[in-house]
């Protein structure tokens, strides 16, 4: 058809901005760190020396390793936060409750997946983080004090767990919209199945969760990739300091936060801008493995039920 | 002898719309009762109205009453109504995640009808065995029933119900969109179960009901139209 065929070319344009865009903006990345590759090589990956210097860039060091590594902590322990809930949450709307309560809380869940991240970030420093810190952390560190990652008594409310739990609180909405999307793509038939071989609903929704088990682990992964992206509530939150959590009650930096904190300092120093660069390189590529993987395992479960 | 299934006076409603009429039938033990009718006259309803299946939809409501193995459907506890008279749904439903032997594997796994995994192993073969389906899957039961056939899925889902040991089996259209040789084995396999277990089954193909029946019921628009033996 012709008209198809005109149709089709005069959209084609838009379609070449989204990928000129994408092409632009990951080569941008590249070339902008290729100066700290070339000034101290994978370093800037392995070491968690982070030195700026003025005037003498020869002495200049940036490695990424401890904001890598808070960045993975925080993310997980948000994962960690939000995945039981969020699949008990999931499995209570869709199995059990009546229709009107169920679209009240569906309501409710969208609103809060879309709520301005500031918001919870400014909530969390505001409010939440002191009664994190007085009734959760330090409990968990009398109680469980030998683990290193609770051994430290926390100090400040601003730490790497504080992060976590509210980047946890903030994507299980999110989570909860991915799950509920799976199971609702389960057909009818094989819930009928269940009962029809006369299986209570604790059954059924067992055998339902083993079905789904892709479908959640997609889930996580795409919320993962969320989690560690996000900025500016962990940076209100976390205590933007430069140093390797290894007690997660101390404050820390995520690469998201060093480059948010650090990006107006970085005109200063010949090498800074660079690293950041090379920093967000490492935020791309979690975003691209986590992203696909988790549309890939959603898709293929799709057409397997 | 009594009726395995007995319907008396049964009126049902879905969203207030009358779906099934003044419904009463017999269905008399190990025998085949075929209901016919054309599509959308309330086979499916009718059959799923027996085991309470039919709770599961929207908006139902029914009065009369309906009694399994002498007890009413109301006083039995549901789950096991649904397990002593089970209802196979007209497409094949095998659960895509689990292999073929755990699928004929899960009733009486969850319903501690088994001693041991041999003990297991035998009421998973006798299920197949009794389906016909034994010889084509015995060398790949750990495959997913993906690799199975529309009829042979059909097969596997009537293996399924077979492990549970019902004393009912409802069979709802078992053979629409499969194929003439898949349908023969159906039928056999129906045929052969007829000594150990009352069967009701759901058709709209005139010849297999002739083929089948011991009992014949017509359904037309909810109504009962004639309930006849064939032969008579
Ligand atoms: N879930 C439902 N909601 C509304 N109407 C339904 C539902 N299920 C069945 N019906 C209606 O009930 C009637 C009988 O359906 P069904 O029992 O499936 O007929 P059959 O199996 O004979 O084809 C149809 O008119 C159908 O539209
Ligand atoms: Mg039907």
């Amino acid at each position: 058809m012709k008209e198809d065929r005109l149709f089709f070319l005069a959209l084609l344009p838009f379609g070449a901005i989204v990928v000129a865009v994408f092409i632009v903006f990951v080569s941008t990345l590249l070339y902008n760190s290729l100066p700290i590759f070339i000034h101290e090589g994978l370093m800037v990956y392995t070491s968690s020396t982070w030195r700026p210097v003025e005037n003498n860039p020869e002495a200049e060091v940036y490695g990424l390793l401890a904001p890598m590594i808070g960045t993975l902590e925080v993310s997980f322990l948000a994962i960690i936060i939000s995945l039981p809930p969020g699949l008990s949450l999931a499995i209570m709307i869709e199995e059990y409750l009546p229709t009107g309560l169920k679209s009240l809380m569906e309501t409710i869940i969208e609103v809060m997946a879309g709520l301005p991240t500031v918001l919870y970030g400014m909530w969390a420093s505001l409010f939440f983080a002191d009664y994190l810190k007085s009734d959760l952390m330090i409990p968990l560190h009398e109680i469980l004090w030998f683990i290193p990652i609770f051994g430290c008594m926390p100090e400040s409310p601003y730490t790497v767990f504080t992060a976590g739990v509210i980047l946890g609180i903030m994507i299980m909405p999110y989570m909860v919209g991915l799950i509920l999307d799976g199971i609702r793509q389960i057909p009818k038939k094989i819930r009928e199945a269940c009962y029809s071989l006369g299986m209570t609903k604790y059954e059924t929704v067992r055998i339902l969760l083993r079905l789904m088990r892709p479908v959640i682990i997609a889930s996580v992964l795409l919320s993962l990739g969320r989690a560690a992206g996000e900025t500016i509530a962990v940076s209100l939150t976390i205590g933007n300091t430069y140093n390797i959590p290894e007690c997660l009650f101390t404050p820390g930096y995520t690469i998201s936060s060093l480059i948010a904190d650090q990006f107006g300092n970085s005109g200063f120093y010949v090498y800074m801008a660079s690293a950041l660069y090379a920093g967000g390189l490492f935020l791309l590529l979690l975003g691209v493995i986590t992203s696909s993987t988790g549309l890939y395992l959603m898709r293929r479960w799709k057409t397997s039920v | 002898m009594n009726p395995a299934i007995m319907i008396e006076d049964l009126n049902l409603w879905i969203k207030n719309r009358q779906i099934l009429h003044n419904i009463s039938l017999r269905a008399p033990a190990y025998k085949i009762t075929v209901i016919i009718g054309p599509s959308g006259s309330g086979k499916s309803t009718l059959l799923r109205t027996i085991n309470r299946l039919i709770e599961l939809t929207e908006g139902v409501r029914y009065t009369g009453m309906i009694r399994v193995l002498g007890k009413d459907i109301m006083d039995w506890d549901v789950y096991e109504l649904r397990r002593t008279a089970v209802y196979v749904a007209q497409t094949p439903n095998p659960f895509p995640h689990m292999t073929i032997y755990e699928n004929v594997a899960i009733g009486p796994v969850l319903h501690d009808i088994v001693r041991d995994k041999a003990d297991l192993d035998r009421i998973v073969r006798w299920a197949l065995e009794k389906a016909m389906l034994w010889d084509e899957v015995k060398g790949r039961l750990d495959e997913k029933p993906g690799v199975l056939s529309g009829g042979q899925q059909q097969r596997l889902c009537i293996a399924r119900a077979l492990a549970l040991k019902p004393q009912i089996l409802l069979l709802d259209e078992p053979t629409a969109n499969i194929d003439p040789e898949n349908t023969h084995r159906i039928e056999e396999v129906l045929k052969r179960l007829r000594d150990e277990m009352t069967i009701v089954l759901v058709t709209h193909n005139h010849d297999q009901a002739m083929r089948l029946a011991d009992y014949l019921v017509v359904i037309r628009d909810g109504h009962i139209e004639s309930s006849v033996k064939p032969g008579d």
